[in-house]
């Protein structure tokens, strides 16, 4: 039996924790001032953690350098790159459930650095308007904010921007039955942060080239598209989710320590 | 009284207050709004600007410990409350609506019918928000109309929950000034009653909150970077158990050994994991200088911060989730 199925097992454990830890301020006394290294709305009545794009925004409104919620966006950065967005974060383990609908999928590589343009002109934004305007349209804050506040709180009539929350998830969700991992790819501002440090963060992944076949099936496999063996593990889409070392039929890749 | 719980950056809260100058000049005799901005990043500028901005003419407050939100269970903003002349908390009102103004006034006018007498509105004011323990604080305020010798208590809740009275009285203008000494660390409250007369309605003005303060709360700084350790670091080692121990090691020989490690938990061999773990880290300086400049910025910024994001997670602001 190949370890790749117990890697698998291993990631599916983390991405339920990290669904369950998240929502544990459904008991408000442990409504906490810790950012989490995931999309995650802050707004959620349920949420223990605060969402590191919100509140990047907020300080951005406010024209502050936010030393804590950066210092520790950077430390998670700086230890585990993207690794959090392909084991521990809920709004992506999210698509990974719904992308499981559809088998075939298409595999676009253009535009990869959108995610970076959203980034920046959500913080400009931000900036400009003093307010956190990404969050109104935000995917992950419809599932985890919009949603959950409609449930407890039962608003008459519900909100437009409830509607437009409803139709950006809508979107995403539409969009991972085509593109899998869609708003991982090409737009979560998150993702751009933490693939950012993808060449510098302390755990890293290595391809051992005289074991490479060429075969391509760690390519194949990558929800991400990365498309180049030379990109894994170091190209800001990775998010070191592990299925190319569960493809690998000759161990050529694995996580290691230090700069990739 | 109208209590409005609110941020200046909530829209839905913004929204409200039209109709909130519309009842004051309806019910001016009869009606005191207070407004408490529960979002700690509200700065005293900031308020001030927004009162000057909105045209606010009432008393602006600010929650900076969430106390008040917490007596009131505020959650979401805006939260508003309706409290009857003797203290009686008739009403209470989540979110903006577009005939917001007609709610209110259905809720304010069978107080007001119920009226008898002068109606009185007493303030009062700090003249500090936070101070050191042992600290003299003045404490002050008017009743208007003005009144001159009229007693005024004033109810002091210390942050342990017990209470205590100040007596005070009013000059020839109706205002009226004391000074307390607040002796412990933690929220101490301060609410001015007016008992009333033969000729005016009793009052209470808004409550006043003093910070006096506390040391820097080490146990949660630990608490929270425990937190964090816990998250970063726990699925660091849970994947690197996996990681090749030796970044500059020796090839590994082909073929790839089949069926060699099929748990998770098994090393690979050569030397202890822990050793090698340790070695490859210190060969790789970056992300361990990287993680050195964050830790400091997180130190750096844990004490003026921490309270304000966890105030995000605390208050549901509806702007937010698209209300506004």
């Amino acid at each position: 039996m190949r370890p790749s199925v117990k890697l698998s097992d291993t990631r599916r454990v983390t991405q339920a924790l990290g669904f369950v830890l998240l929502n544990l301020g459904i008991n408000t006394a442990l409504k906490t001032g810790i950012v989490c290294p995931a999309l995650y709305c802050y707004a959620c009545p349920l949420s223990m953690f605060a969402c590191p794009f919100g509140t990047l925004q907020h300080f951005a409104a406010l024209a502050t350098v936010p030393l804590l919620a950066g210092g520790t966006i950077g430390l998670f950065s700086a230890l585990l790159g993207r690794a959090y967005c392909g084991w521990f974060c809920p709004f992506g383990t999210i698509q990974d459930v719904v992308g499981m609908i559809t088998k075939r999928k298409l595999n676009p590589r253009a535009f990869p650095w959108s995610k970076f343009v959203v980034l920046l002109v959500a913080l400009v934004a931000a900036y400009v308007t003093t307010e956190t305007v990404f969050c109104r349209y935000c995917p992950s804050g419809s599932l985890f904010g919009a949603l959950p506040y409609v449930i407890m709180y039962n608003p008459d009539p519900i909100p437009l921007g409830v509607w437009i929350h409803a139709g950006t998830l809508l979107l995403v969700a539409a969009g991972v039955l085509v593109v899998e991992r869609v708003w991982c790819r090409y737009l979560c501002p998150v993702g751009a942060i933490f693939g950012t440090f993808n060449r510098l963060s302390a755990l890293s992944m290595k391809v051992d080239t005289t074991l490479c076949a060429n075969c391509k099936l760690c390519l194949k496999s990558c929800p991400m598209g990365i498309d180049s063996v030379e990109s894994i593990g170091v190209s800001t889409d990775c998010t070191r989710c592990g299925k190319c070392i569960e493809a690998c039929n000759r161990d050529a890749i694995k996580y290691a320590l230090g700069l990739s | 009284m109208l209590l409005d719980f609110f941020a200046t950056t909530c829209g839905p809260c913004t929204a409200c207050i039209p109709a909130f100058k519309e009842l004051l000049s309806e019910f001016s005799d009869d009606l005191v709004i207070v407004s408490i901005s529960v979002w700690p990043s509200d700065t005293l500028e900031m308020l001030k600007e927004f009162r000057t901005d909105e045209g606010v003419t009432w008393r602006i407050l600010r929650d900076t410990t969430g106390a008040a939100a917490s007596l009131y269970g505020v959650g979401p903003i805006p939260h508003l409350f309706i409290v009857s002349r003797t203290g009686v908390l008739s009403f209470s009102r989540l979110g903006y609506s577009e005939n917001i103004k007609t709610i209110l006034r259905n809720a304010i006018l069978p107080l007001v019918q119920q009226s008898v007498g002068t109606s009185t509105q007493l303030t009062l004011a700090l003249s500090v928000s936070t101070v050191d323990v042992g600290t003299v604080v003045g404490v002050s305020g008017s009743l208007t109309p003005a009144a001159a010798g009229v007693g005024i208590l004033i109810r002091v809740t210390k942050p342990d929950g017990s209470t205590t009275t100040l007596t005070t009285s009013t000059s020839a203008g109706g205002t009226y000034s004391t000074t307390h000494t607040p002796d412990g660390e933690g929220i101490w409250r301060y609410k001015a009653v007016f008992a009333g007369d033969a000729l005016h309605m009793p009052s209470e003005s808004a409550e006043a909150t003093l910070t006096a303060k506390a040391p820097f709360p080490w146990v949660l700084a630990g608490g929270a970077a425990l937190v964090v350790v816990l998250i970063a670091g726990g699925t660091w080692l849970l994947i690197s158990r996996r990681a090749e121990a030796g970044v500059e090691g020796p090839p590994p020989p082909p073929p790839p050994p089949p069926d060699a490690s099929d748990s998770l938990a098994v090393p690979p061999a050569g030397p202890p994991p822990p050793r090698r773990l340790t070695s490859a880290v210190l060969r790789n300086p970056v992300p361990l200088a990287l993680s050195g400049v964050f830790l400091l910025a997180v130190a750096l910024g844990f004490e003026s911060e921490y309270g304000i994001i966890q105030a995000f997670v605390r208050f549901l602001c509806l702007s937010c989730v698209g209300i506004g």
